[in-house]
């Protein structure tokens, strides 16, 4: 791609490091320049060919004004690694990217927030809003005026419909679905394929058709 | 396509949406709104004028403008179907909309008055009927079919073959298998697999879809039917 607008580090280390990565290089107009991690995940100091630094001197190295930070860590309910590093760099003072795939649909009226990521084959449909450091997966549909709060993580081929809240820091695995005017309320996981018809309660996981709360597995730990 | 002048016929949440697509993905200009009188409480929506359902015809020559109805289910499709009635019934002809994003097989027919989002699959031979409304990534399977006024939600799968009758809502990620029949005024639930063919007029929920013994006009208030 031509034309860069602009320089990026991508904080985290793992997988979805390497998959962020790869998406920006090939999809969006950023140039990747580095990666970053905490002390003690720096192995040789080079992933993928570039520079992986620590943190701690990140601001130093690449400072906040001229470079933008993507948060890529570990997907895995619940993601406090995420939300953590996420909190981290934005008060060093970095503006973080979002990524849309070219193969995802948004309306124009759409709003997404930073250092979020949406997938190719992702809907986000008329007055959708995502926050901010939400994970949007391939396929997932985010319906027309519904609203996801920061830091929520969507799988694969998620059908979130019209009307539906999303409380912060929820987790919906792959094929689950809510229904029309539902809310998801905060930190909840949702499990594959369960079908929420019913508004939750915070920090419980769901699983099942229609799902239920599964009061042994608070999510909180 | 060619380009017309149409008029949106509604003003909630479809009609708003519907705006958005029809200006972002046709050639059509849309130059107004339309409602029952009784639901005409400003002169604009969205920004554009909005004129009583009875003044239509006289306001705008239904020979230079086409229509196109945006609504819900509502009473079990009964208000889109009613407004489609109505408008036809003033001499306009109605656009069908197809997302660009849609992937939609030659030999697929679809009537008029439809709505088919983006990711929707439509498969060889699938046949969608008038006033019809197809969800966000929903997929019809090789020669299924989809009668008039149906409303399917998003991430809808209808198996090769299978059959949803007249004014049937299917909610989202609900599921017809292969063959499978859903019978005229059924109501399907979010995420409802259908493994065996319905009776009309009844409420299925879950996986495997089981009737919950409610009348589906009774849950979806359906007026004077």
């Amino acid at each position: 791609m031509t034309g860069r607008s602009g320089r990026l580090v991508i904080v985290g280390a793992g997988e979805q490091a390497a998959v962020a990565f790869r998406h920006f290089c090939h999809d969006s107009p950023y140039e990747v320049v580095a990666f970053s991690a905490e002390a003690g995940q720096l192995g040789a100091g080079v992933y993928h060919g570039l520079p992986l630094v620590c943190l701690e001197d990140l601001t130093r190295i690449y400072p906040p004004g001229r470079y933008r930070a993507f948060v890529a860590v570990s997907g895995s309910p619940l993601s406090w690694d995420r939300w953590r590093l996420y909190a981290t760099v934005k008060s060093a003072g970095y503006t973080c990217a979002s990524y849309i795939s070219s193969r995802a649909f948004a309306l124009r009226n759409v709003r997404i927030g930073e250092n979020t990521f949406v997938h190719a084959r992702a809907a986000l449909q008329h007055m959708a809003h995502i926050g901010d450091n939400v994970m949007v997966g391939s396929g997932t549909c985010i319906g027309h005026s519904s609203a996801v709060a920061d830091n929520c993580f969507f799988g694969r081929r998620v059908a979130i419909s019209g009307f539906c809240k999303i409380g912060r820091g929820c987790f919906l695995d792959d094929n689950s679905c809510v229904d029309a005017g539902v809310s998801v309320a905060g930190e909840c996981v949702v499990r594959p394929g369960a079908v929420v018809l019913k508004d939750t309660k915070p920090q419980l996981m769901y699983a099942g058709n229609p799902a239920r709360p599964d009061a042994a597995a608070s999510v909180v730990t | 396509m060619k380009g017309e002048r149409i008029i949106i016929v509604g003003t909630g949440e479809t009609a708003a949406f519907a705006l958005e697509y029809f200006r972002h993905d046709t050639p059509h200009e849309v130059i107004a709104f339309s409602a029952d009188a009784a639901f005409v409480t400003t002169g604009t929506y969205c920004n554009l004028p909005v004129v009583p359902l009875e003044e239509l015809a006289g306001r705008y020559s239904a020979a230079e403008h086409r229509a196109f109805v945006a609504a819900a289910f509502t009473q079990l499709n009964r208000v889109r179907r009613h407004l489609y009635q109505t408008v036809k019934a003033a001499g306009f002809g109605c656009v069908s909309y197809l997302s660009s994003h849609a992937a939609v097989m030659p030999d697929v027919k679809i009537g008029e008055n439809s709505f088919v989002q983006e990711h929707a699959v439509l498969q060889h031979g699938a046949r969608v009927g008038s006033n019809v409304f197809l969800g966000s990534g929903t997929c019809l399977g090789a020669r299924s079919v989809v009668e008039d006024d149906c409303y399917l939600g998003a991430h809808v799968t209808i198996g090769d073959g299978g059959r949803v009758g007249r004014a049937s809502f299917l909610s989202t990620s609900s599921c017809i298998t292969a063959g499978g029949s859903v019978a005229e005024d059924c109501i399907i639930g979010a995420g409802a697999v259908i493994v065996k063919d319905t009776a009309a007029r009844r409420v299925y929920l879950g996986n495997p879809a089981r009737p919950v013994g409610r009348d589906s006009f009774e849950t979806f208030g359906v007026i004077g039917d």
